[in-house]
């Protein structure tokens, strides 16, 4: 075996060099870097900024959390201002106990007097006030008595002369021994408990649609993912056709709930007589084996008998939310102390009915798009090439044009364009021949590169789909100028004409390019577009959420619990699916063998083995987003960053204190019983 | 009779898995696939039940076209095909029962699968299974609690319980210890002898193929290098199948 030359001891000389201008690179960094964030030990010299931070630091150090009771005693000496004619003599106090005196008794509001105090506890100490007929307190100086009890001050009196008596008060306060919590401790007990449940919420939320989510996130379950053309063309059409319809049955549901009006019983029995037929009718038309193929014909009814179920589900829920918003409603008083368990069903009563309508659309628009990717599969199937061609021609022109125009539709309502014919024309032109310059280029790649060049070959079709599209480009926007020109192409109402048009010409240009068993991408598709868009989501700070949401549901905590629930949503499903990802392929491959579908391979094979790592994130998650509330408030999202944020503007750091040592308490407390749990359950 | 025609399978990045592959396999048969590590055996099991997606070439079984099978199809004959895997593939935290029955998911409706609700004479089949294979006891334990020669067992009765008509095996002995193999390979005998189960297996040991297989075929590089009895392999086979360099043992 040859030995490997070993590194020659270089030359001194450069040896030097080399460290003389890393050690300079790494003085320059730091110059640059100190400049930029402003190091200057200027204002730390300051004595009043010394002041301050003694005074922040002991106030941190000494959180407000419990309140001695004591017991105000006044002293008072009567003062007459002006004097009154024939002098001015206060009335007798009692000269054993604690006493105060003026002198002389009386005199000119403004003048300086002299007061006294007597026979006070050594030390003890109180603020000094003039108290006006109107008794506000104006306050005049801050005072302790001596070793012997005694004190003497020189005041100036205020400037308010009075027909009335008026006096002076010297207050002492003294401690009884009781302690309790104080005003500041009990707040912060109330706000941490609702920090506790937002971060409760939002991660409940989170962890609901983040698990969905992040299956279609995970490479390895969706890298496999090939469906027809068809099948998506249709999934496209079934999809908008699904919401439109589901949302006109959410209305219909809505209504007619609605109109059986606030009897709680009648609604429940509705709902559940609803739900009971419902399941029978399931119970008999589908077999918990379906051992033979079933029939179209079977298929079609069964079909049927799930949307019928389905329309039903979405009646029995609208009157089982009514029976939910009356019960809630009814047993709230009476329930008392645990009234907020009625508020809680009415609550969710009111979430019922008033997402019913976009719970229908959903489920409807699903179920449309599942139907129109199996019809998309018996297309490609069993459909004669003939008609199939035909089929796959116009249901990829419509979808695409369905995307467009919903596209389209966005730009407009976001931006509200006024834009100019030609920039219009230009802009479609060229965008629709940009796309048929590039999928052109990619059909005659694939024509002409042979898959033997290997790893070159994708090179050379990715150059060759630039150039396409760079070519398509240019033309576009040359041709869009004259179409412009020529015919004035598109009017300034037509919006959605237009990008109904060109995405109907996209679809038939994408079309002919594919050929007739290409199987697109969809599942990578479907990854690439759910990690952007959380990606997209988890770069937006919660803070920043909050305050778009406390705008549309007002400022509390329900805001921080929806922004905080969103950005869970996001961080949860990348975080899952990174789990899916490296979980075992045995078992998938395993259950896949046995004929399983994809969905009965992901409850078998995948939830199993990532129920450790989900329950560990979730748990982790609380703890982030207990964290993440106490900024929250700040942005008006509710919880203890509320108050932290006001104590610190008034500058009571002792009651900030109080807020920041709560934080730290619960953090903690969390930290260790979801230690606790993952040890149990991994 | 499944026949396999002009099997050829190129993964991503240009590796040649197997190359112009031809073989017939009467219904019924115990087949046995030797070859070295690398020689495309787990490619060509797999591309039977299109685990792995061939690139060229059909596989038709009993008249039925593999290769180009819709998915709906494909997972209608991937239900009469089962396979046993080298590392078992068992869901190691799942019970042992509940790894039986998904052999059961071709069948069973897959709403209620979802929800893990089997027909009641199923999971009278999964218990039935298990005893077949001598494990009624550990139905209620999990799967990574068993030792490996039991997990293997616990794939055979998996397997069973799709009612196969075909048993692809991948090594299923591989990763036993030596003592174990002829347990594991007792159960895919009497599969086969006594159920008229045809099975194809990718052995290791020659004295395995010996004493349990109807025919070989032997692959090196991708190529179908051999067809014909165990008897038929000589040194001279031998030499060819496995290179110069390789010594027979035991």
């Amino acid at each position: 075996m040859q030995k490997s030359p070993k590194k020659e001891t270089r030359n001194p000389v450069v040896r030097f060099l080399t460290v003389v201008t890393a050690v300079s690179i790494i003085v320059f960094a730091y110059a640059f870097a100190f400049d930029r964030t402003d190091v200057d030990l200027e204002p730390i010299k300051d004595e009043q900024r010394k002041v301050s931070l003694v005074r922040i630091i002991r106030g941190l150090s000494r959180p407000d959390i419990i309140e001695f009771e004591e017991i105000e005693t006044f002293h008072v000496v009567e003062v007459a201002t002006p004097c009154r004619p024939g002098g001015f003599e206060p009335a007798a106090r009692d000269t054993n106990g604690p006493y105060i005196e003026m002198f002389p008794t009386c005199a000119l509001p403004g003048s300086d007097v002299t007061v006294r105090g007597h026979n006070f506890e050594p030390n003890q100490g109180g603020p000094l006030s003039f108290i006006p007929p109107s008794a506000v307190t104006l306050k005049l100086a801050q005072l302790r008595a001596d070793g012997d009890g005694e004190w003497e001050v020189t005041v100036e009196l205020p400037d308010r002369p009075d027909e009335e008596i008026q006096h002076l008060r010297f207050t002492t306060k003294e401690r009884t021994g009781q302690w309790a919590l104080s005003d500041t401790a009990s707040n912060t007990w109330d706000k941490m408990v609702e920090t506790v449940m937002l971060a409760f919420v939002a991660t409940t939320l989170g962890t609901i649609v983040g698990i969905p989510l992040s299956f279609l996130s995970a490479r390895n379950l969706m890298r496999s993912v090939r469906t027809p053309l068809v099948s998506v063309a249709l999934f496209f059409i079934g999809l908008p056709i699904g919401i439109l319809a589901g949302r006109q049955i959410g209305r219909w549901v809505t209504d007619v709930s609605a109109n059986v009006g606030s009897n709680a019983l009648a609604q429940l029995g509705l709902s559940l007589a609803l739900a009971f037929a419902g399941w029978l009718a399931l119970r008999l038309t589908i077999r918990e084996d379906d051992d033979e193929p079933t029939t179209p014909g079977e298929r079609a009814l069964r079909w049927l008998v799930v949307s019928a179920v389905v329309v039903g589900a979405l009646f029995s829920i609208g009157f089982f939310g009514h029976f939910l918003f009356e019960i809630g409603s009814d047993i709230k008083e009476p329930l008392g102390a645990f009234g907020f368990l009625g508020g809680f069903i009415r609550t969710i009563g009111d979430l019922l009915t008033t997402f019913l309508t976009f719970i229908a659309a959903i489920t409807t628009g699903m179920a449309g798009a599942v139907l129109g990717t199996k019809l998309g599969h018996f297309v490609n199937d069993r459909v004669a090439a003939g008609p199939a061609a035909v089929i796959r021609m116009v249901t990829g022109a419509l979808a695409v044009a369905l995307l467009t125009t919903g596209i389209g539709g966005m730009v407009q309502w976001m931006y509200e364009l006024q834009l100019t014919s030609n920039a219009r024309a230009t802009t479609a032109g060229g965008l629709l021949l940009a796309l048929t310059g590039g999928l052109i280029a990619g059909r005659l790649g694939r024509a002409w590169v042979s898959d033997a060049l290997g790893g070159f070959a994708t090179v050379a079709r990715f150059l060759l789909g630039i150039a396409g599209i760079a070519i398509g480009l240019t033309t576009g926007i040359f041709l869009g100028v004259f179409a412009d020109a020529a015919m004035g192409l598109f009017d300034a109402e037509g919006t959605l004409w237009a990008p109904a048009a060109l995405g109907a010409a996209l679809g038939v240009v994408g079309v002919w390019a594919a050929r007739r068993h290409d199987q697109l991408p969809s599942g990578m598709a479907t990854y690439y577009t759910a990690r952007t868009l959380f990606n997209g989501i988890r770069s937006i700070e919660p803070l920043v959420m909050a305050i778009v949401f406390v705008v549309w549901v007002g400022i509390g905590p329900f805001a921080g619990a929806l922004a905080l629930g969103l950005h869970t949503i996001a961080g949860l499903a990348k975080l899952y699916s990174e789990q899916v990802e490296s979980i075992m392929e045995g078992p998938i491959e395993a259950v896949a063998a046995t004929g399983a579908t994809k969905l009965q391979n992901i409850v078998y094979a995948v939830v199993p083995q990532i129920v450790p790592p989900y329950i560990a994130f979730t748990l982790y998650r609380w703890d982030i987003n207990v964290r993440m509330s106490t900024i929250i408030g700040f942005a008006g999202g509710g919880g203890v960053g509320f108050l932290l944020q006001q104590n610190i503007n008034l500058l009571q750091y002792r009651a900030a204190s109080v807020q920041m040592l709560s934080i730290a308490v619960v953090v903690a407390t969390l930290d260790f019983v979801s230690a606790n749990i993952r040890s149990r359950i991994v | 009779m499944l026949k396999v025609e002009h099997l050829t399978k190129v993964y991503d990045g240009g590796v040649l898995a197997l190359e112009d592959v031809s073989f017939e396999v009467p219904t019924g048969q115990f087949l046995a696939v030797i070859g070295l590590s690398g020689s495309g055996k787990s490619t060509l099991l797999r591309c039977i039940n299109r685990l792995v997606e061939p690139t060229e070439g059909t596989i038709t079984w009993d008249g039925v076209d593999i290769t180009n099978a819709p998915s709906e199809e494909l997972r209608r004959i991937r239900r009469r095909i089962g396979m046993v895997f080298q590392h078992f593939n068992l869901v190691r935290r799942s019970k042992v029962i509940t790894n039986v029955l998904a052999g059961r998911l071709g069948y069973v409706n897959p709403a209620f699968s979802l929800i893990n609700r089997f027909p009641a004479k199923d999971m009278a089949k999964a218990i039935a299974q298990l005893e077949r294979v001598g494990l009624e006891e550990k139905a209620q334990s999990r799967a990574d609690e068993l030792s490996g020669g039991q997990q293997q067992r616990v794939g055979i009765a998996r397997a069973l319980m799709q009612d196969p008509e075909m048993i692809l095996a991948d090594e299923p002995v591989a990763s036993l210890d030596p003592v174990l193999a002829h347990g594991i390979m007792q159960y895919l005998e009497d599969i086969n002898k006594n159920d008229g189960v045809t099975v194809m297996c990718s052995l290791h040991f020659l004295d395995l193929v010996h004493r349990y297989a109807d025919r070989v075929i032997a692959l090196n590089d991708g190529k179908l290098m051999f067809e014909g009895t165990p008897e038929e392999i000589d040194d001279v086979k031998f030499k060819e199948i496995y290179g110069q360099e390789a010594e027979r043992v035991g």
